[in-house]
């Protein structure tokens, strides 16, 4: 009998657990109607909203101070940052954030993807925000990258960084190598000439570390700087054709592929540079976040140009949108509104070497004078700005980088002509833009 | 009444009631799943916000003609055997070495050899980055100093797969020679003391006595290590992404790129399935063979 009980017991305890696990959690507006009609006599509850971003290191360290900063000024508002370092899983976990309905709030995210995720459906459209608020001015940001923002009349994120990249030289490893370490390259014969005598195969110092590796964004948005250098185009005026198998394409990839041939550079994963085996690479005006404190002496230059041709960059940076479903739009635009603010863009640059996104900013005085007496070595960038490239705004561009990459990559490799690579990936990227 | 119900089906009763919470775990997260790529599979939805459409067979009979699909595929297959097999072979000797009882330091050997099993893959891997980096990485510098131009390792086509499988067999080896390791003390030693008298020598023992009682023990430990290796998918995400040159691109990896990065569901779909098949199919060769999952194996 006991025994019987005992079981009977157990048979309702599985049963109550399956079904309470079943259960749908009350709706939300059961919960929060009583709480909106007692606002007045309790406490007010902050409204909670989420943002992820993918800034790292010290970028992230200064990111985090501007939301406590946030969150102190407005009790009413609590932003909950969580950061995704990784720039690929960060584009899944949107992707299946959107299917599943759990977006966050607000993010920041790689202009790029501006266009990819409004193709989803998933972002709110900022213009009765903007046009409802009076003390927001957004002919106050620079116009150059808008194509991503504006898509069919609508305008979907607002610049949060911007970005181009030079090239960052180590003066410690020129000068052992026996060449003046205050001389950086100024075209592509004298760069190759740099990284040939620069470069120390037995202790592991390369030359000129390129971005090889893995295929992806990486590699695409590094190469593309030799080919605009080169006077080449990445895909036509509309983006319906690829247009870099050309002569010129094929004078950038030829130019890039003998270099890692062992000629000043040799392929392997990126990081080189920082470990202070690499002379030369590639990178961005985000690296004071990161590079001021190297164990190296380092400075910036203005990308070579071809002989007879001109500098180039790629320039890019982050977006910061918020999402349809989000349930506290105007706690989200107020946040919104605030990272993008004059104010905190000045130190939000000056902290990280991101160019300025609002002329409030690239025109300050105490931001000029930042540049020139404290930090110099951001005049590559500031002036490169003039030679930047833009990456072509459509929702296909992450597979279109995603083929380019893998076919570029051979030749690279050495295991394709640098001919036979820009055929692959032309009739690749045509495939893809045919669809 | 209650009573009564229950003292009838008492049995069958409660072995549903036990299995019902496995069995919904089952259902929601692993049969439904299958069932539902297996749906998808014919379908291509590439846009999260927009409905899926039906296009029969299509996404099979593109990647049936997809070369970075069947590349996927061999490479899958070359790593998996060689891990497997290197890896047993490999577990066989060391276990015989370690359970020799006048061993030195045997605790310690053994675990030595069990650590990269129980390091997380995702530790294992950076570590591997960082020690096979061509330029600044430990093995190189070492390497530098006897010969002049030492592997580009992960980076390097013709190195990247080798590597890998390397620290496929570095991590799996300290599983086989654990199991081999129980196996071989139940063998009776009367077997070893019988070769003696008869006269055979070291490697003779070793040929027909060791090596034919590790027989079950062999080929449970191929299931394994092929179902195990089949779907490796984490180290290579960590260390190479599938580069260079797809070289190291297994088939798991293909399927995530594809699915989740590019967003092409049904593509995905349609690769797990196949996935899928080829895992049944050397499932039930081995079970034919090994008899795995019946009484006997468990005797």
């Amino acid at each position: 009998m006991y025994k019987k009980n005992r079981f009977l017991w157990l048979v309702l305890i599985i049963i109550a657990f399956v079904f309470s696990a079943c259960q749908p959690t009350t709706p939300a507006e059961e919960v929060e109607q009583p709480q909106s009609e007692q606002v007045e006599e309790e406490v007010v509850e902050p409204v909670q909203i989420t943002f992820w971003h993918q800034y790292d290191k010290a970028n992230a360290e200064m990111l985090e101070t501007l939301v406590s900063e946030f969150n102190h000024a407005n009790p009413d508002i609590q932003v909950e940052v969580v950061v995704q370092p990784s720039y690929d899983e960060y584009k899944t976990l949107l992707q299946t954030s959107i299917l599943s309905d759990t977006l966050p709030d607000v993010v920041t995210v790689d202009l790029i993807w501006v266009p990819w995720l409004v193709s989803t459906n998933s972002v709110e459209p900022l213009d009765a925000y903007i046009s409802g608020d009076s003390d927001f001015d957004i002919e106050d940001f620079y116009s150059l990258q808008l194509e991503y923002d504006v898509i069919d009349g609508n305008r979907f994120a607002l610049p949060m960084s911007a970005n181009n990249m030079q090239v960052i030289w180590n003066k410690d490893l020129f000068e052992r190598a026996g060449m003046d370490p205050e001389i950086p390259p100024t075209t592509w014969e004298e760069m190759q000439a740099y990284a040939e005598q620069c470069q120390d195969i037995d202790n592991g110092v390369i030359g000129f570390e390129y971005y090889t590796q893995p295929t992806g964004e990486g590699i695409t948005w590094q190469f593309q700087v030799w080919l605009w250098a080169a006077g080449g185009e990445f895909l036509n005026a509309d983006n319906t054709k690829a247009a870099f198998n050309t002569e010129e394409g094929l004078e950038a990839l030829t130019y890039v592929s003998d270099m890692l041939q062992g000629n000043g550079s040799i392929p392997g994963p990126w990081g080189a540079f920082g470990e202070g085996k690499a002379c030369m690479q590639l990178d961005g005006s985000w690296l004071f976040g990161y590079r001021k404190d190297a164990p190296f002496d380092w400075g910036v230059a203005l990308v070579p140009a071809p002989e007879g041709g001109v500098s180039a960059t790629n320039t890019g940076g982050e977006r910061v949108l918020m999402f349809a479903n989000s349930e506290k739009k105007e706690a989200a635009w107020k946040f919104m509104k605030y990272l993008t603010s004059s104010e905190i863009q000045l130190k939000w640059d000056m902290a990280t070497g991101f160019m300025p996104i609002r002329k409030s900013v690239g025109e300050n005085s105490e931001y000029l004078s930042w540049i020139n007496e404290t930090e110099p070595r951001m005049l590559p960038f500031v002036e490169g700005m003039q030679y930047a490239h833009t990456r072509p705004a459509t929702p296909l561009y992450n597979e279109i980088s995603d083929a380019f990459s893998r076919e570029i990559q051979n030749a690279f490799l050495g295991l394709s002509t640098p001919a036979e690579a820009l055929e692959a990936a032309e009739k690749a990227v045509n495939e893809i833009l045919a669809q | 009444m209650f009573k009564s119900f229950f003292r009838k089906r008492n049995n069958t009763l409660t072995a549903i009631i036990f299995l019902l919470p496995s069995a919904v775990v089952f259902i929601v997260f692993v049969f439904y799943p299958i069932l539902k790529a297996f749906r998808l599979s014919l379908f291509e939805w590439n846009n999260p916000s927009k409905e899926p459409i039906f296009i029969g067979l299509e996404n099979y009979k593109e990647l049936l003609s997809d070369a970075r699909f069947m590349n996927s595929l061999k490479v899958t297959f070359t790593y998996a055997f060689s891990v497997t097999f290197i890896s047993i072979i490999l577990g066989l000797l060391i276990a015989t070495i370690l359970n020799n009882k006048n061993l030195p330091f045997k605790t310690f050997f053994r675990g030595l050899f069990f650590l990269p099993t129980v390091t997380p893959t995702i530790v294992a891997a950076m570590v591997w980055i960082i020690l096979f980096n061509p330029t600044y990485g430990f093995i190189n510098t070492i390497l530098r100093n006897f010969i002049s131009s030492p592997p580009n390792w992960f980076s390097d086509p013709d190195w990247a797969l080798l590597t890998l499988m390397l620290l496929g067999i570095w991590r799996r080896l300290g599983f086989t020679i654990i199991i081999y390791l129980a196996a071989l003390q139940n063998i009776p030693s009367e077997y070893y003391e019988i070769a003696q008298m008869d006269g055979a020598n070291t490697l003779q023992t070793f040929r027909y006595v060791t090596i034919p009682q590790m027989l079950p023990t062999t080929l449970m430990l191929i299931t394994l290590g092929l179902m195990d290796a089949f779907m490796v998918f984490d180290q290579v995400l960590i260390t190479t992404r599938g580069g260079p040159a797809g070289v190291t691109e297994v088939v798991s990896l293909f399927l995530y790129t594809d699915a989740f990065t590019l967003f092409k569901m049904g593509k995905g779909s349609a690769i797990s399935v196949i996935i899928f098949v080829i895992i049944m199919v050397i499932t039930i060769i081995q079970w034919r063979l090994v008899g795995f999952g019946t009484n006997e194996d468990v005797a």
